[in-house]
């Protein structure tokens, strides 16, 4: 039987470069070894350059029951619950055109594998810009992002993905190609089969084209960089903030751990319990300079230490190093384990407090970043497995009597294989049901979401 | 002696493979496969050093093809320092494979001393003058060897030069100098371009800067980017113990890579207890061209020059020193100049010192990638600060037929104060 199933694998292989071109699909260890997954080294790298293409693997793939693993960039292939098997990668960076640009209705079609930082480029020369702003955008592509549902600070201002994207073309684990939404605001008839795309992680299907909305590019931007002895002072700030006329595109904060260099980037320092509030404005020219005033005489009146106004290249520094901060914390050191809570938007403070006494109490450095008007806290630590997994049961704990929960992101292989990284919910056998359904023979990224949706 | 698996482990683990190095490969941008950006090298290294699942001398493309350019460190958050990495991986290697025969002439003989390279290069003028070297393409004879071989029309033209002793004869005193430097004139000038040397000097005068051009050897940058870290040690301490009987405020070179080098010594000679503090000293004392202008504040009285230009960072001024305004400084403060900013100036040209000549379809796909950047300005000069760079530039430009010279920054500033009204 064994031996059956290798040559229809076999098989396969063959195929693979008659549907792609030889030239497309990568084999050998050179080539596949940088793709290596949750510790699986796939057998060879595939890079379609259509639809129909991926059509083709995909059939090919549920013949010889073969594990695709969808790839843009790479950017969140260390992130949720591992892989239970990786054959063969379908990176999708072949598929990277601009498919068109209506400027008049604002929207774009564009191939999958289309990198957020190169859209942008191409979008500026014609005065728009695509809102979604992940921390990996110069290099995350559309196709990943959707997958991923990944959004950045500018999500209090422009919304998620969800917002963000019309419709999207995808190739079903069975092969089929369906194409759901469009070019027009409102697109949908029966269940909103888009949406169902938006955080699939590549499980539901290989998504290969998309419609974005766009925006015109603002007049001006600014950013106001306020620095607070007590982080109580910045959490109140953000609350009148929040309760104001202001309409603010981000809202961010980071304590004195993971803004070390964004304060010396702006040329300023943060001492222990300290931490630094961004909010950054965008618009016209007279709603940017109104934003700045009214921002920092807010911070000045909660007793802000110090209050920096930037614009151009020097906020543009010091918003990178902000941007910077995840994958900074991250490359620390190997045992560093980064973690989301999401709780009210009004609990955020409270969410802060409960991770630094947990901090306290285990007797380990936690930095915590924010979005502050979205209600997200992320932590950062670094420590041995046994008390990674305690520590983040408590987090977890903790975000749960605040009506939030806290799952782990990126954290050590060994954490992420055997602790709960997903929080509890009952949905999640519907969940299963909709995999099967949608993917009988498990052959899309098996394992990737809710404890393996198989 | 901890084993290079031990040593890099840390390293290695900085890498989270996020990916955001990823257009910031100028190889990765031109072939779009992963085991030739940052991100897959380092991949692959953790792969043979940490994982023992491959062999370090399966990887020798891929620590080979690396420009080490550092384009990559500029959007790394953790700054995973793959130049450095890749540099070491290649002394592994060399010290596994052994070194092949040019290399070992080169680095061990040719380059230490600067008579027997003056020597060599007239071999090659021999060759320019007696036609033996287009015979050498007529017949094919080029091509048999390769990469090198393609790249071979890369070599520009060797001047009559008499090496060294002609630059030292450059040397003019000058009225109440206010600095005095010395002149690193490294290993293409004196041989190659004899006139880079000439306007370093002038420039350099014009700025109340008295010189003198001891004799130095070659920086050891070629021999540390081939693995042979022992020669670019020995280059070091020789031209450290040469500094330092001179009386100078500064040691000043217009080539980016020589003077990124030469700062580097501190790493280089970090563990020998007899010369760290030494080669600090020295480091100290290393100017950019155009840090050191800037720094002692540039002299103004120029000339008009009518010229559009555009400037290309060296990949060792801008992403190794983080040189970038000074000479964007100094080029708009050329009288006449219009400058424009060219997409991705800081986006290596492929030329990495001898790359071209070991990478050379890699290096000519980054090189198109550049041309087209430089095309896009409408510039009719193209400046830049560094041999190579100016040589792949050239080459570049003669292949594109682009209405475009080329120049080293001392050049352009040399003519400008040729130009000024009462100039000697």
């Amino acid at each position: 039987m064994d031996n059956t199933v290798s040559q229809e694998k076999q098989a396969f292989y063959q195929k693979l470069g008659e549907i792609a071109g030889a030239g497309n699909v990568l084999t050998g260890e050179k080539a596949t070894a940088p793709y290596n997954v949750d510790g699986i080294t796939p057998r060879a790298i595939a890079c379609p350059t259509s639809t129909e293409q991926v059509t083709d693997i995909i059939k090919e793939a549920n013949k010889a029951r073969i594990a695709l693993v969808p790839w843009g960039s790479g950017s969140k292939q260390q992130i949720g619950p591992c892989l239970e098997a990786a054959d063969i990668i379908l990176c999708l960076k072949n598929m990277n055109q601009i498919v068109e640009l209506d400027a008049s209705n604002y929207t774009v079609q564009v191939q999958a594998g289309l990198v957020n930082g190169e859209l942008q480029k191409q979008l500026a020369e014609k005065s728009l810009f695509f809102p979604l702003d992940p921390f990996y955008m110069e290099s995350s592509t559309t196709g990943g992002e959707i997958a991923a549902n990944t959004s950045g600070p500018r999500r209090i201002m422009y919304g998620t993905v969800r917002d963000l994207v019309l419709g999207v073309t995808a190739v079903t684990p069975t092969g089929d190609i369906i194409h759901t939404g469009g070019k027009t605001m409102k697109n949908v008839a029966g269940i909103d089969l888009c949406r169902m795309y938006i955080g699939s992680w590549g499980t539901l299907g290989i998504i290969t084209e998309a419609v974005l909305r766009l925006f015109p590019l603002s007049e001006a931007s600014k950013g106001i960089y306020a620095t607070f002895a007590s982080a109580e002072d910045a959490f109140r700030t953000v609350g009148q903030l929040l309760n104001s006329p202001l309409t603010p595109s981000a809202i961010e904060l980071a304590d004195w751990i993971a803004g070390r260099k964004i304060a010396e980037a702006i040329g300023s320092s943060l001492n222990e319990g300290e931490v630094l509030l961004i909010v950054n404005s965008e618009g016209t020219n007279d709603g940017v300079e109104r934003h700045g005033k009214d921002i920092t005489s807010l911070a000045g009146a909660n007793r802000a230490k110090s209050t920096f106004a930037l614009a151009d290249e020097k906020a543009s520094r010091a918003w990178n190093a902000y941007r910077g901060v995840h994958e900074a914390m991250l490359g620390a050191s190997p045992s560093a384990l980064q973690g989301k809570a999401s709780v009210p938007i009004s609990k955020l403070g409270d969410m802060y407090k409960e991770a630094k006494k947990i901090g306290a109490s285990q007797g380990v450095e936690i930095g915590v970043t924010a979005h502050c008007g979205s209600g997200i806290l992320y932590t950062y630590l670094a420590e041995e497995h046994e008390r990674l997994v305690r520590i983040t049961d408590e987090l977890k704990r903790a975000a749960a009597s605040l009506n939030g929960f806290f799952l782990i992101e990126s954290a050590p292989l060994s954490v992420r294989k055997g602790a709960d990284i997903l929080p509890p919910r009952n949905d999640y056998p519907l969940m299963r049901r909709l995999k099967t359904e949608f993917d009988p023979n498990n052959i899309l990224n098996p394992g990737r979401l809710v404890g393996g949706l198989h | 002696m901890p084993t290079m698996a031990e040593e890099l482990e840390q390293t290695l683990q900085l890498c989270n493979k996020c990916g955001l190095c990823l257009p910031g490969c100028p190889v990765y941008r031109v072939t779009g496969i992963e085991w030739t950006s940052a991100r897959g090298r380092v991949a692959l290294l953790r792969s043979a050093l940490l994982d023992k699942r491959l062999g370090l001398d399966a990887l020798n493309d891929p620590i080979f093809n690396c420009l080490t350019c550092n384009g990559c460190m500029e959007h790394c958050p953790p700054g995973v320092p793959t130049g450095e990495l890749i540099f070491r991986a290649r002394q592994e290697l060399l010290r596994q494979k052994g070194q092949p025969w040019l290399q070992r002439l080169l680095f061990k003989k040719l380059l230490p001393d600067s008579n027997l390279l003056y020597k060599a290069s007239r071999l090659l003028r021999l060759a320019d003058v007696t036609g033996l070297r287009t015979l050498a393409r007529k017949t094919g004879l080029t091509r048999l060897i390769g990469d090198a071989g393609k790249a071979e029309a890369m070599v520009p033209r060797v001047p009559a030069s008499e090496g060294m002793d002609a630059v030292k004869r450059m040397v003019k005193k000058i009225d109440k100098p206010k600095h005095r430097a010395a002149y690193f004139v490294g290993c293409y000038a004196p041989n190659f371009a004899p006139e880079t040397a000439a306007a370093t000097i002038h420039v350099l005068n014009k700025n109340q800067t008295e010189v003198t051009v001891p004799d130095f050897v070659c920086c050891g940058l070629p021999a540390a980017g081939y693995g042979d870290i022992v020669s670019a040690r020995d280059m070091a301490r020789k031209n450290i113990e040469i500094a330092s009987k001179l009386k100078i405020d500064a040691i000043v070179t217009p080539c980016a890579s020589c003077s990124s080098f030469l700062k580097d010594y501190v790493k280089l000679l970090a563990d020998d207890p007899e010369w760290a503090e030494k080669a600090r000293e020295f480091a100290d004392k290393i100017r950019d061209i155009s840090e050191y202008l800037v720094q002692i504040g540039l002299n103004t009285e120029m000339g008009e020059l009518k010229r559009k230009v555009t400037f290309h960072d060296p990949c060792h001024l801008s992403h190794y020193q983080k040189i970038k305004d000074q000479p964007r400084t100094i080029l708009k403060s050329i009288p006449g100049v219009e400058f424009v900013e060219m997409a991705e100036s800081d986006m290596c040209c492929g030329a990495a010192g001898s790359y071209a000549f070991k990478n050379y379809d890699l290096s000519q796909k980054v090189l198109e990638r550049k041309m087209g950047n430089v095309a896009r300005t409408g510039a009719d000069t193209l400046v830049s600060s560094c041999p190579a760079c100016i040589m792949q530039l050239s080459c570049g430009v003669s292949q594109q037929k682009l209405p475009v010279s080329v120049l080293e920054i001392v050049e352009l500033l040399d003519e400008a104060y040729r130009n000024a009204r009462g100039n000697d």
